[in-house]
């Protein structure tokens, strides 16, 4: 059975591009206008993944993407054409599952839309053993290799990379790994945090100029690459 | 004059008084008949010893009172003193944070009490002090009814005698600039020291306002300088977006009208076209977003330190797909190293120069993007080989926009917009840009932004 998307995007000509791609992509298509019809066709027919517009006519996107976060777990992507980091950071720590600033193009939204269905599917297994192009992570073992030669990781490197591995494919912010790693807010503007992903990206790349796993997001956060 | 010496000696009046009396009996006991006795027989030697105890009073009152004028004289010499050093001195402070400063460590120094300047103005307000005895801001109300009254306020006198401390207003022609605060736990001020202060609120009145003064001719200066780039700007953009408009216009048109009509391939070459347009234009926008971001005045750039390695990976992802048959390195160092500065916006400086360098030179070229620090400074360095720029260009290659006159606006699709945002990004940050012919063949632009000042660092 083919995935239920819905849209809530007012701007008429992005949704009929969005339609025509998705239907293309084999899912299902619903369209909203306004906040207040797109949490009512969410609650209406849950939907698997849910692309949202922050500037709407009615109410703010982020009222909605609260609204809806406090009733279900529901992927949710952010397009938006409000491109301040401040605002990304915001919608991420809110809940949303990526964000997208126009204009984007559609491959790109495409693959997002994977990478966020999929880990509804998936739920992350810690006895297994990640492998992602050189880079393996045995987690029973809590070991790391890069082309099967062992790495060694600090204790907070090997969690960091950990959380990382969880969120494949998902943009983590500062503020949520410094909490998941640390546990308290940071004191030195994430500091310490770039320092050990600057770091990790060391150990496990082969070129830190152009990282093939650790991607950084600037004023946001990191993420670990897909393909 | 024995009295005398002691009243030199000892500075007080009371001891010469004292001491007249202890003579006039040693006297008596010593010279008068019968001596080694206080009884005195002749009836003459009590008047001559009145007039002694008389004398002797005299003696020593005036010997006090003239203690007393020298003293303050001294005194006067001293303030005066000091009072002309602050004052040669402020000549050459600038800034209204300095002149603050230095007088607020001067009174301080001089009353040995502790002492507060609080400046305000529009857009802030700043306190200076060694120790803040006191939340200035909490006691808003009593200073501005000081500034308005220009009355000084506070312990013991005629309004809010009930605070602790005294506030003096600090005013010039054009309006309030401050007070300054003085704090009268340890006693209250002597109508010297009050006199004291008054003389260095003058001083320091016409100190600030020269300040202030200087600095609004300074604002005037940037804002011409921003006007002008502004209009250069507009001028600009309406070109840059122009073109890239009718391209997507007339190639969507002829999509449109000739659907039928055009073989696949024509199509498909149209779509490419149109799909490059778009990319421009939202590199574009992306570049005005950023304009606008260092331009506004309410705007402060948001400093961070932020791992090169974050910097460099994301203008290596940026750039990589427009590079054709050119190639990027990038040579940094194994260290991992921090800027300071505004991730996004020092990404979008190296973009743009990798960019250029991109657009604007032979095939197969090789750029380098390079990084380093020293004591002061982060450096960045984008160079190629590429053919580099003719010598007359070089002087104005960050003021494109001006270039761009004098060039045929149709023959030329670069947009002078990526060099100039490049310029006022790094001055933004304090840093300094420049652009030469370099040694092997092509262009290099550099520049540098400044490092995280320790005092900056204490402050956090």
């Amino acid at each position: 059975m083919s995935k239920i998307i819905l849209v809530i995007e007012d701007d008429k000509i992005i949704s009929k591009f969005l339609s025509v791609a998705l239907k293309t992509n084999d899912y299902q298509y619903l369209q909203a206008e306004s906040g207040i019809e797109g949490i009512s066709l969410f609650m209406a027919n849950n939907p698997d993944l849910i692309l949202l517009d922050l500037g709407l006519p009615d109410i703010d996107g982020m009222e909605v993407l609260t609204q809806i976060r406090s009733q279900s777990e529901v992927p949710i992507i952010i397009i938006s054409a409000r491109g301040r980091e401040k605002e990304k950071v915001g919608a991420l720590d809110e809940g949303a599952d990526d964000y997208l600033t126009k204009p984007f193009n559609i491959g790109e939204l495409l693959a997002r839309m994977r990478v966020a269905l999929r880990k509804r599917n998936k739920p992350f297994d810690q006895s297994n053993v990640f492998a992602m192009k050189d880079l393996r992570i045995d987690f029973e073992k809590r070991k790391v290799f890069v082309s099967s030669e062992e790495i060694h990781l600090t204790p907070i490197e090997y969690k960091i990379m950990e959380l990382l591995v969880e969120f494949q494919g998902k943009v983590l912010t500062h503020s949520f790994i410094q909490k998941k790693i640390w546990g308290y807010e940071s004191i030195d503007d994430f500091q310490t945090l770039r320092v050990f992903m600057a770091a990790i990206r060391r150990k496990i790349e082969t070129d830190t100029n152009n990282p093939q796993y650790i991607l950084t997001e600037v004023g946001i956060g990191y993420r670990l690459n897909e393909e | 004059m024995g009295i005398m010496i002691i009243i030199v000696e000892t500075k007080k009046l009371w001891y010469g008084l004292i001491s007249s009396l202890f003579f006039v009996i040693l006297f008596n006991f010593l010279f008068i008949e019968p001596r080694y006795t206080f009884l005195i027989s002749d009836k003459n030697y009590f008047v001559s010893i009145l007039i002694f105890i008389i004398v002797s009073f005299i003696i020593s009152s005036l010997t006090s009172r003239l203690q007393f004028h020298i003293n303050t004289s001294l005194q006067n010499q001293s303030k005066m003193e000091m009072l002309y050093e602050m004052s040669n001195r402020l000549l050459y402070i600038h800034s209204v944070e300095s002149i603050a400063n230095y007088e607020m460590k001067n009174l301080q120094k001089y009353l040995n009490k502790k002492i507060i300047v609080f400046l305000q103005n529009k857009e802030n307000n700043q306190s200076f002090g060694v120790e803040n005895f006191i939340n200035v801001e909490k006691y808003k109300d009593e200073i501005n009814f000081c500034l308005n009254s220009s009355k000084i306020c506070g312990y013991k006198e005629n309004d809010f005698p009930d605070l602790s401390f005294k506030i003096f207003p600090l005013k010039s022609n054009k309006g309030n600039l401050g007070v300054l605060l003085v704090d009268c736990s340890t006693g209250n001020l002597t109508e010297n020291e009050r006199q004291f202060i008054l003389t260095v609120l003058f001083h320091m009145d016409i100190a600030l306002e020269r300040e202030i003064l200087s600095e609004e001719e300074q604002k005037i200066v940037v804002e011409m300088e921003n006007e002008k780039f502004k209009t250069a700007l507009l001028r600009s953009i309406s070109h840059d977006i122009r073109s890239p408009l009718t391209s997507l216009s007339t190639g969507s048109s002829l999509l449109l009208d000739n659907f039928d009509k055009l073989d696949d391939e024509t199509k498909k070459l149209i779509l490419t076209d149109i799909n490059t347009e778009t990319l421009y234009l939202s590199a574009f926008v992306e570049n005005l977003l950023n304009l606008t971001k260092i331009d506004s005045k309410n705007f402060v750039i948001q400093k961070k330190q932020e791992v090169i390695d974050d910097i460099v990976s994301e203008v290596v992802s940026r750039t990589s797909k427009k590079l054709g048959n050119k190639t990027l390195a990038v040579k940094g160092i194994e260290e991992i190293l921090f800027v300071y500065g505004d991730a996004q916006l020092i990404s979008q400086v190296l973009v743009n120069l990798v960019d250029n360098a991109i657009k604007h030179t032979r095939d197969n070229t090789k750029i380098t993007l390079t990084y380093y620090q020293d004591d002061l400074y982060t450096w960045f360095e984008v160079s190629d080989n590429g053919g580099g720029i003719e010598k007359e260009k070089i002087a104005g290659i960050f003021d494109g926009l001006l270039e761009k006159k004098a060039l045929n606006p149709d023959k030329n699709r670069r947009s002078g917009l990526g060099l100039s945002i490049c310029k006022g990004i790094v001055e933004a940050h304090s840093g300094k840009i420049k652009a030469f012919n370099n040694d092997i063949g092509g262009m290099t632009v550099t520049f540098n932004l400044p490092l995280k000042k320790d005092r900056e660092k204490k402050n956090e």
